[in-house]
């Protein structure tokens, strides 16, 4: 495994992390900005992750958005960037899918990529966007139930109080359910292989069912991995939940 | 006139280091070299956007700004487990060797964020080395391992990040907060005492000195600015018109001379 700058113009550079042996067939991962840290990632973890798949095979790319880390804030339309940058890739590694996301926003914006590019063929969603509704309230009263009654009362309180704060929904770009379930299919007829993972952390899912619900595809569906990780947080704090994350997205790169 | 942003692998095999460099525009006069020490551990991540915009700033002023990652953090190579301060300290001065051959005979000037003051301070002897800014320096290792021991026992037990759980998560041995302190680290952070340097030197931000040493000068940090250490989000924005005012009035200090 060895690590190089790439430059990307307009200010722009990323650190291209290459196996001693590329994977026949593997696509390029590209791994985005978790929300406005910088390409080693919250915890280092991109940059863990892209030391992991590399030694599987894989070459990833880690690199900053405009306006975060390293980068400039100009030119800030990020699908386009994104765009650029795979082009880059492509005339570095010749014909060749790609794999896109991350967590939280970086989700949000490879579910944006790959609908816009068709050289995409896998899309990882580390806590991407789900919809409120019915089973939200069922992982809620389920929450509530899972305290003491003692806390009832505040919990009640701070979700009264909730609906006036800034919220997830509030801060990401997120497709409606009509059009996310119809994007969803959109991208399955492609191929495009999703790894979906959601964390205790991402407040907004609280049950496993909201999955299905929110894109309209079975926890099983042919080309969805899924999974949900109640007791882990939205940042992958703690070693044993990362190297559980590092396991699952590596197995799943090997398997796309 | 604005800066360029050049990314600089170095180091040597083995040890392989990422540094990024602020280079001033062509036009602007060059008055020197800086070289920042950043944080430790998590707060090198929730800090970094922080530092490129004060080095961008810096370099738009003429001083030539070079960050790096310590080996077994950030961009640098190395697991986590292989992070040291002796490390640090060695790679910070093969950053300032770096730094050197970048700006020639210009004056250096090291500034060191947090946990980061330590390498810095340990480097001052280096030839050329003008000055020394401590940016909200720690004072007391110890002081601030218990802090950490503190923030990480909040953390397991936030019903924030794990709604889902009925009890805290339990302590991982060698663990703070996401990153490996072994019992090496930790007793060489617990040795730790910030103290007056020989050379010139600044604060910025709250922050004293372990010898009780009034620091010359003091710059104060904006509100904005000052905070993020304890905010473990990925949503850190750090206001560059705060910014603006406070780097032209250390560049100002320095070009004066003052605290020397």
């Amino acid at each position: 495994m060895r690590e190089q700058v790439l430059e990307l113009g307009d200010g722009l550079f990323g650190v291209l992390t290459l196996p001693a042996e590329r994977r026949p067939g593997s696509a390029v991962v590209v791994l985005l900005n978790a929300g406005l840290v910088h390409r080693a990632g919250p915890f280092r973890l991109s940059v863990q992750l892209a030391r992991t798949l590399a030694e599987a095979g894989q070459a990833v790319l880690r690199f900053d958005l405009p306006g975060v880390g390293d980068a400039p804030l100009r030119g800030a339309d990020a699908p386009a960037v994104v765009a650029r940058i795979l082009d880059a890739l492509q005339a570095r590694f010749g014909e060749t899918g790609f794999v896109v996301g991350g967590i939280c926003s970086a989700a949000d914006l490879g579910w944006k990529v790959a609908l816009a590019d068709r050289r995409v063929r896998g899309l990882l969603l580390l806590d991407g966007f789900a919809a409120r509704g019915g089973w939200f309230r069922v992982g809620q009263l389920q929450l509530l139930l899972r305290r003491p009654p003692r806390s009832w009362p505040g919990m009640l309180r701070r979700r009264a109080f909730a609906a006036a704060e800034i919220s997830d929904d509030d801060l990401r770009d997120w497709p409606s359910p009509a059009a996310a379930r119809a994007q969803m299919h959109e991208l399955l007829a492609r191929d495009v292989r999703v790894l979906a993972l959601y964390t205790g952390g991402a407040a907004y899912f609280l049950h496993r069912r909201q999955f299905a619900a929110t894109f309209g595809v079975a926890e099983r569906e042919a080309g969805i991995t899924f999974d949900y990780w109640p007791e882990c947080d939205h940042l992958f704090m703690y070693g044993e939940d990362r190297a559980r994350l590092l396991g699952t997205v590596r197995d799943w790169c090997a398997r796309s | 006139m604005s800066s360029s942003v050049r990314p600089i692998p170095f180091g040597s095999p083995g040890r392989e280091l990422f540094a990024v460099a602020h280079v001033p525009a062509p036009q602007v006069p060059l008055r020197g070299g800086v070289l920042i020490c950043p944080p430790f551990f998590h707060e090198q991540f929730l800090s970094y956007r922080l530092i490129s915009l004060v080095a961008a700033r810096l370099a738009a002023q003429g001083w030539l700004c070079l960050r790096f990652d310590y080996f077994g953090s950030g961009d640098s190579a190395g697991d986590d487990d292989a992070f040291s301060l002796a490390g640090a300290t060695a790679d910070t001065r093969t950053a300032l060797a770096l730094l050197r051959g970048l700006v020639a005979d210009a004056p250096l000037l090291l500034l060191g964020v947090r946990a980061g003051v330590w390498p810095a301070l340990a480097a001052t002897d280096a030839d050329g080395v003008a000055r020394v800014c401590l940016w909200q320096p720690l004072s007391d290792g110890a002081a601030w391992l218990d802090q950490l021991g503190a923030m990480d026992a909040h953390e397991r037990a936030s019903r924030q990040r794990y709604p889902h759980l009925r009890a805290p998560r339990a302590a991982v041995a060698d663990r703070l907060l996401g990153s490996h302190v072994g019992a090496a680290l930790r007793a060489e952070l617990a040795a730790q005492r910030t103290v007056a340097p020989r050379i010139a030197f600044d604060v910025v931000g709250d922050g004293t000195l372990a010898d009780g040493a009034t620091p010359p000068h003091r710059f104060d940090l904006p509100p904005a600015l000052a905070g993020w250490e304890t905010d473990l989000t990925i949503r850190n924005v750090f206001p560059g018109r705060e910014l603006d005012g406070l780097v032209g009035t250390l560049v100002a200090a320095w070009s004066a001379g003052k605290g020397a």
